[in-house]
């Protein structure tokens, strides 16, 4: 098994031929590279002007000069297409033996381990995507990936592509643009409810996990849609560099959460630019779990263009040894009567650093706005760091802006009680730090909730010394 | 750099121009800093308050009053450099006209400082409709047993106040200054020291 390509169900479609399919671009960045791409994938020619103006942008733009390390980056030492199988381990038995212990024990049926791990070339609930997929044409909805989306769509992708996120938004959004690959597109015609969370590991198509991703979610006027992202179970990646973009789109009176729960493996840096804009009496809510990867750089965002827009996020982060998670949220009120919430969660470990960062901006006119954030941060030993770096700027008289923190450890007191009733300090702790995150945890679908509590029980174990 | 060795209480009046001011406090000792910052012009003060002995203490106050076309800018740092050591910081800005508050203040927490009890808060009430106020309170801790909480509030006049104190008789422009000198004033609650608050009080450039 893991010798047949995932090739095989694009296949079908008919684009492409296995052996065009066989390709990797040169190690580094240049415009040949960027134009083989848009090459291989047969794209129209605005498409292929987008990626390499991205190209051209991307050399201009400077790293950030804030946040995390990202000093060790060499863009010059990074594959920027692959084809999928060759990044993914071949056989369950090459993986890292942690991610393998991993898996068995947060309790992954074995279909979606291999699937999950990228060992397999098929996920077995094709069948059950296929019925899903049916039952979404039927009222209209479109969920593809993001490929077939500007082969089969192009007019539909071409009118909001690069809309929320243009590539001159910051150097990461630029290289996006001019490398993307894989990633969703969804799109909700009016008034439509889809009624099960949309999950991106149910599309057979394993370039969904990939380095470079697009997401692109419509949602028109009155219609509401959940898109989940990522697994609690650790993806093992090969590739050092992962940089995706997620641009959501949330109509009059429409509805999209976007859950994710990214759990890279520890080499990964994770860069990653998602933002909504939100227009009247809108709802957008992001929920943003991350656990893995080396350096996470995350700040999902709403952009509040319509009177009574709302926007939330809530976000979790663990970091453990040699891991650096900046997250946090941004929401940026353009309109009256917009409100806003972020509430984030950080635990930091084994000599970890987690930091929020946020931004909340009123701009002048936006009247009686509301936008409340809270952050909490535990640090469960002495080598462990937390920061928070928030800002507001509020331009606007009429309004009521509130941000608060917290950094503690855990409390004696709740540890001792714990103990006195027979709980070990181990089983206490994560019991405790389960507790810490569970106002999150909760707003899961519920797999991935229990999936998330046993996680957190295993990074626990062994906190104790 | 300033040593502080033992309690002391230090009252600034600051009205313009570009003030940096930097505070040592020894082992067991503390700092009280008030500052009343009035202005029309343009500010840019930067106090920073070092912890360095083990169980010392600081708070800072600062009431702010900002008119006209003024822009004043506040850097605070608490630095916790030896265990058991408290600070208190709160920054209260009134912003009328087309004034503006820009904070940003920082509590770091080194890894030595270890039972450190850190708060930080601004708050700032915008009177007017081209007031505008910046806030960017920031922790970097790197100790795990601590304490360390910030806030942060940027609002508007409350139309219920408002509204009460018509019914009481009170005109607006009255019932305006009433509830924005009781919003400053409520910042020397921080002192906890009832002769250093009331010294402090006496020596508020506007009536609190």
């Amino acid at each position: 098994m893991g010798q047949k390509s995932p090739i095989s169900s694009r296949y079908k479609y008919g684009f492409h031929k296995p052996e065009n399919y066989l390709f990797k671009s040169n190690k580094g960045l240049d415009e040949a590279v960027v134009s083989n791409i848009s090459d291989q994938k047969r794209e129209p020619r605005w498409m292929r002007e987008r990626r390499l103006m991205a190209y051209k942008i991307f050399g201009m733009k400077s790293m950030p000069m804030w946040g995390a390390d990202l000093s060790t980056i060499d863009f010059n030492d990074i594959y920027y297409y692959i084809r999928p199988t060759d990044k993914k381990a071949n056989k369950w038995e090459d993986l890292p033996p942690e991610i393998r212990d991993t898996y068995d024990r947060i309790g992954i049926p074995e279909a979606e381990k291999k699937f999950l791990s990228g060992v397999s070339a098929q996920y077995e609930s094709e069948v059950v995507y296929k019925s899903i997929q049916s039952t979404l044409s039927k009222k209209g909805v479109i969920f593809l990936d993001m490929d077939s989306a500007l082969r089969e769509y192009p007019d539909l992708v071409r009118q909001y592509f690069g809309t929320v996120i243009p590539s001159g938004d910051n150097k990461f959004a630029a290289l996006n643009t001019c490398v993307w690959s894989g990633g969703s597109f969804v799109y909700v015609p009016r008034g439509v409810h889809v009624d099960l969370p949309l999950q991106a590991y149910f599309r057979i198509n394993a370039a969904n996990m990939g380095q470079f991703e697009r997401t692109l979610i419509i949602a028109e006027e009155g219609s509401y849609v959940h898109y989940v992202e990522g697994c609690t179970a650790p993806i093992y990646s090969t590739d050092s560099l992962h940089s995706a973009v997620v641009e959501i789109i949330v109509k009059k009176g429409a509805r999209v959460r976007y859950t994710t729960i990214q759990n890279w493996s520890s080499n990964v840096y994770n860069l990653v630019t998602k933002r909504a804009r939100v227009e009247e009496e809108g709802t957008m809510e992001w929920v943003d779990g991350n656990l893995g990867s080396k350096i996470t750089m995350k700040y999902p965002s709403v952009y509040l263009m319509g009177r009574k827009a709302r926007g939330e996020v809530l976000s979790i982060a663990y970091a453990g040894a040699g891991q650096h998670q900046d997250a946090g949220g941004k929401a940026v009120h353009y309109a009256s009567e917009t409100t806003s919430q972020i509430i984030s969660k950080s635990i930091s470990r084994g000599g970890g650093r987690t930091s929020y960062r946020g931004l909340v901006e009123v701009f002048a006119g936006a009247k009686d706005c509301k936008s409340k954030v809270v952050c909490d941060a535990l640090i469960l030993d002495e080598t462990s760091r937390s920061d928070t770096y928030p800002t507001m700027k509020i331009g606007e008289a009429r309004t009521q802006i509130e941000h608060e923190a917290t950094v503690s450890k855990i409390g004696d007191e709740q540890l001792f009680y714990l103990q006195s009733r027979g709980v070990t300090k181990e089983i206490a702790q994560s019991m405790i730090v389960n507790g810490f995150i569970e106002p999150i945890v909760k707003e899961l679908p519920l797999e991935y909730a229990v999936e998330m509590n046993r996680l957190i029980q295993l990074q626990m174990e062994g906190s104790v010394g | 750099m300033k040593s502080v060795k033992t309690n002391t209480l230090i009252v600034r009046t600051i009205e313009s121009g570009t003030i940096r001011e930097d505070y040592k406090v020894a082992a067991s000792a503390h700092l009280t800093l008030v500052y009343f910052v009035v202005s029309s012009g343009e500010i840019d003060l930067t106090p920073s308050v070092h912890l360095v002995g083990d169980g010392s203490s600081a708070t800072v106050v600062g009431l702010v009053k900002g008119t006209k076309s003024a822009k004043i800018q506040i850097h605070t740092l608490q630095h916790h450099q030896a265990p058991r050591t408290t600070s208190n910081l709160l920054i209260k800005s009134v912003l009328s006209d087309k004034s503006e508050c820009i904070y940003d203040g920082g509590i770091r927490v080194d890894a030595s400082a270890q039972k450190t009890d850190a708060y930080q808060r601004n708050e700032n009430l915008l009177l007017d409709e081209h007031t505008k106020a910046v806030s960017s309170p920031a922790l970097e801790i790197l100790a795990n047993d601590v304490r360390c909480t910030h806030g942060a509030v940027v609002k508007t006049l409350d139309e219920n106040e408002l509204w009460y104190l018509s019914t009481r008789g009170i005109h607006k422009d009255v019932s305006r200054s009433m509830i924005a000198e009781g919003f400053l004033q409520s910042a020397f609650s921080q002192i906890a020291d009832s002769d250093e608050r009331k010294k402090a009080e006496a020596q508020a450039p506007f009536t609190v």
